[in-house]
């Protein structure tokens, strides 16, 4: 009787084997009895895997897999698993590399915007699955002097995606929607969508913003103060309003809480 | 003198964004269970086996041979203008 | 605390179906879900969940845990799963007899093991580290096979009772995924089951399957993409008589999920023969 095969080896093995068709299943130490047919047997454990993680990409990627086609996006698709298996076992988190996985895939060297289609349903995605938290009501700033306020950070919604993208994105997106059938044209040269996602209560809500709001919610974002995300917002564009960006902010629940700015 | 402007400036535009809020509509809440519960988008972990043996296409050894694979043919069609140019 | 799921039978819970559920409260014996599917940090998924929770008793079946990797088993994950058990309750708590993590390689299905001594220890290692985490009994599911090691000096049914005694771990019985194998593999499914301790059993699966041909050779796919055939049915009645109780019986359904009927009807009669078998087994061993 042969020396058994240590199970960490044989695992390795195994997974080598379902990364690379040019192994076959006498790569593995397996049962005689049903060697006829132990090659399509492997084959099984290949198609499940790949399988169920190309529809775990499509159910991701959807806009995506609508614009490139089935066979762009089975290529597209196991190319990146092959670069970026997944190394959690909850879907949910599965496939964040895949908008940079295709701006230096070379098929799609020529579709760039890809890249920020994929950034915009990863965006989406992650808001769906963020934290439930109480927003900030404007009630809860009224008895802070404005001076203390513009000192203060305060902290997006943990649902809160901010995009900012060359082309019209958002455009692409909604005409390629579930059910959403038109010949309508769209001209990547028409001019870029900025956008912000965010989730009030349990549907994603998607907003098309002005540069200068995208300038303050950013610098919100990376914990600066409200008085500093003003001015550098004023700043790149000379048509933010602020008094209208923030008391919309307000209104629209972005916020979570003021706390200290970094 | 210009720092304390700016800080005029800004203390002001807060005074006056947390009015208007405070004057704002509240948002509307709607009833169906949709919008109350959000969306229900299936979760992707099961233990149900795929296709089988039937499905084509097991790694990208095989799939990079084929570089008709490699062109989008879906409703990126609708898309003109900078399609085939790459944008800096 | 070990709570229990009732002895009736539950179905899998579907987002297609979370409305329908919340709307008309059906008469379900309770519901499973993948915890995996839960993972996320919040939002909708959350919601329907506790809702339906409020209402049904749960069962947690996992698919990830990977408890057969002789690398350690991802304490993330268990801590995930120790979160959503802490937040729901489940009445049960299950995994599979299966591996699917090398290393930081996360490969998404049940892949076999041999059934070796070496496995055993590692398995035996890894619920050990399952349960003390959770602070409870989980059980374990046999896997669906098509493909078995010439190195096994266990059959899967001897295999799963040492994993019972040296783990204290209980048995989920998938009626379906011992056919399924059977007929892959080439055993006698009702051998398998009398070989199986009949206490640890406490829970059963069932589910459809499809038939796909290699060469000449018939191959069943677990694809829990229709009905329960009727060998299964059989197979699942033996079983029942075999145990000779009530148990939680579980209609699993992944693939072309149908309406919540069609799954409620199966459910329904699961229920109907579990009780037919008890009801006069109990008559004649009164007579």
């Amino acid at each position: 009787m042969s020396k058994s095969l240590p199970l960490i080896e044989l695992q390795r093995n195994f997974t080598q084997c379902l990364f690379d068709n040019n192994l076959h299943a006498d790569y593995l130490p397996l049962d005689d009895a049903t060697k006829s047919t132990n090659d399509q047997r492997l084959d099984i454990y290949r198609n499940n895997i790949f399988y169920s993680l190309k529809n775990a990409l499509a159910e991701l990627y959807p806009v995506f897999k609508r614009l490139t086609g089935d066979d762009f996006f089975n290529g597209a698709g196991l190319a990146y698993l092959n670069m970026y298996p997944p190394e959690q076992a909850s879907m949910v988190n599965f496939g964040k590399t895949f908008p940079e996985f295709l701006e230096k895939f070379e098929y799609a060297s020529n579709y760039k915007w890809l890249a920020d289609i994929a950034q915009l349903e990863l965006a989406w995605h992650q808001s769906y699955h963020e934290a439930d938290t109480v927003s900030l009501t404007p009630a809860d700033l009224a008895h802070i002097p404005p001076h203390k306020l513009a000192d203060m950070n305060l902290r997006l919604h943990p649902s809160f995606r901010l995009i900012n993208s060359k082309y019209p994105i958002y455009k692409i997106w909604l005409a390629n929607q579930d059910g959403v059938d038109n010949d309508e044209t769209i001209d990547l040269d028409a001019g870029g969508d900025i956008l912000c996602l965010y989730r009030p209560q349990y549907d994603v809500i998607i907003k098309v913003i002005s540069l200068g709001a995208y300038v303050f919610l950013s610098n919100l974002q990376q914990g600066q103060t409200l008085g500093n995300a003003i001015i550098s917002a004023t700043e790149s564009d000379s048509g933010f309003a602020a008094e209208k960006v923030l008391s919309n902010c307000l209104l629209e629940q972005y916020f979570e809480k003021l706390i200290e700015a970094k | 003198m210009k720092k304390l402007n700016k800080s005029i400036a800004v203390t002001s535009a807060i005074t006056a964004a947390l009015l208007l809020a405070s004057t704002g509509p509240a948002v509307a809440q709607s009833a169906s269970m949709e919008k109350c519960f959000g969306i229900a988008k299936a979760g992707k972990n099961d233990c149900a086996a795929g296709p089988g043996t039937s499905c084509a296409g097991t790694s990208t050894k095989d799939a990079q041979g084929n570089a008709w694979m490699y062109i989008p043919a879906g409703t990126c069609e609708k898309i003109v203008g900078g399609s085939l140019t790459a944008k800096k | 605390m070990q709570t229990f799921l009732p002895s009736t039978s539950g179905i899998s819970l579907k987002p297609k179906h979370y409305k329908l559920i919340l709307e008309t409260e059906p008469k379900v014996g309770w519901f499973e879900v993948h915890p995996e599917n839960y993972m996320g940090n919040g939002g909708a998924p959350h919601k329907y969940l506790t809702e339906i929770r409020s209402l049904y008793p749960l069962s947690m079946h996992g698919v990830g845990m990977s408890l057969g990797s002789a690398t350690k088993i991802n304490e993330d994950h268990l801590n995930a799963l120790c979160k959503l058990v802490k937040r729901y309750q489940p009445q049960m708590i299950s995994e599979h007899l299966s591996w699917s993590r090398l290393g930081n390689t996360y490969l998404n299905d049940l892949l076999p093991l041999p059934y070796t001594d070496e496995s055993l220890k590692v398995i035996v290692n890894n619920i050990d580290r399952t349960q003390t985490t959770l602070g409870r009994k989980i059980l374990i599911e046999n896997p669906s096979i098509y493909l078995a090691f010439n190195n096994s000096t266990y059959s899967e049914p001897e295999f799963l009772n040492n994993l019972v005694e040296q783990s204290g771990c209980g048995l989920l019985l998938d009626v379906n995924n011992i056919f399924v194998s059977a007929c892959n593999q080439g055993f006698d499914p009702y051998n398998y089951i009398r070989k199986i301790k009949t206490e640890a059993v406490g829970e059963i699966h069932l589910a459809g399957h499809t038939v796909q041909k290699i060469n000449d050779t018939e191959i069943r796919i677990d694809d829990h993409g229709s009905k329960v055939i009727e060998e299964v049915w059989s197979l699942f009645s033996f079983a029942i008589k075999y145990i000779g109780n009530r148990v939680p019986v579980m209609i699993e359904w992944d693939t072309d999920i149908p309406e919540l009927s069609v799954l409620i009807d199966e459910m329904k009669k699961a229920n109907a023969m579990m009780n037919k078998i008890i009801t006069s087994s109990k008559k004649m061993s009164a007579a």
